[in-house]
């Protein structure tokens, strides 16, 4: 009985062991470094397609029916631009920590919205990465991808301490 | 100078949007930034239009019609200068974007699918009054209607 005790004990620290080391490794500040860099060309990647297709996004805005009607060409206007803009702030490091914030949300109302969108057994394709739509349609897999870019996401804006970034440099001399 | 986290997402906001309604004004022509979406194919936004209106416009060269029909519907037959649009397929946002690229604002429009409850034409109707096509009508029963009438048609 001790033996199976121990062996148990024994287990139980390891996981213990094991947790605290990707935590460690989760908020260590070179981390969020790559973390920066992979969800920078991520979202990068991501826009690229949206803002050369403009309408076609509208389209993909608009089978999720979930906006208002007047804010479709809005969102499909500037959220690209948005995605865009983040992305080379969180490469370049400059405000990343407000972009990994905005990045984050969106994740947030993403996930929201490929939930709702199963949910209501809507057969639509994602328009995540791509506009077309023959891309694959909406699954379990788009939402746990999702919620992977958030963790990432979520790691910048909490343990981003501004390594290799340009914002460091530009304010170097003000501290 | 400090800015805080708030003013930072304050800043990259105004900025992001600020260049996406920048160059949507350069896009020829610009996506409206109210568009008229409507989530029910058959709303009181999407206008319908008489046969008889529809083959009057096409014999004087009024309107452009567009064909929301399948790739083998349209393949088969379709009305005579008529351009496929097929809403549910996979080229439809290549087709859209070539469309939203040639085709003005200002023209108008006749789309149409075949059968009473087709909601393919007034589907894709919807989706041209929200990208900005301010002439969108519906010929119901489109295909049908033209073949009775005899009008001259086409297949690829």
């Amino acid at each position: 009985m001790d033996d199976g005790g121990n062996a148990v004990r024994g287990l139980v620290d390891q996981m213990r062991g094991f947790i605290r080391s990707i935590l460690g490794l989760y908020g260590n500040a070179h981390a969020s470094v790559i973390l920066r860099w992979a969800v920078g060309l991520i979202f990068i990647y991501a826009s690229t397609d949206k803002l050369f297709h403009t309408p076609a996004f509208a389209v993909a805005v608009y089978n999720y029916k979930m906006l208002p009607g007047g804010l479709i060409n809005l969102v499909a206007i500037t959220l690209p631009w948005l995605e865009l803009v983040c992305g080379i702030l969180l490469i370049i490091g400059l405000f990343a920590r407000a972009a990994a914030l905005i990045l984050s949300l969106l994740l947030v109302v993403f996930f929201f919205a490929l939930s709702l969108t199963l949910y209501r057994g809507i057969d639509i394709s994602c328009g995540c990465f791509t506009v077309s739509t023959t891309a694959d349609k909406i699954g379990l897999s788009y939402m746990l991808r999702d919620l992977l870019v958030l963790a990432m996401s979520v790691q910048i804006l909490c343990f981003d301490r501004k390594l290799l970034s340009m914002e460091r440099l530009l304010f170097m001399g003000q501290r | 100078m400090r800015v805080s986290l708030f003013q930072q997402v304050i800043i990259i906001l105004a900025f992001s949007a600020g260049l996406g309604l920048a160059v949507n004004t350069l896009r020829s022509p610009p996506l409206p930034l109210i568009g008229v979406w409507s989530y029910s194919a058959f709303s009181s936004k999407v206008e319908m239009v008489s046969l008889e209106d529809a083959v009057a416009k096409f014999i004087y060269n009024e309107a452009l019609f567009l064909d929301a029909r399948s790739e083998a519907d349209y393949q088969l037959g379709h009305i005579q200068g008529a351009l496929h649009l097929p809403v549910r397929t996979g080229d439809f946002g290549e087709k859209l974007q070539e469309f939203s690229l040639t085709v003005d604002h200002e023209k108008e429009l006749i789309v149409y699918c075949d059968g009473i409850d087709c909601s393919l034409g007034p589907e894709l109707a919807s989706i041209l009054k929200g990208l900005g096509y301010r002439n969108v009508s519906v010929l119901i029963n489109g295909w049908t209607e033209w073949m009775m009438e005899g009008m001259p048609f086409e297949a690829s």
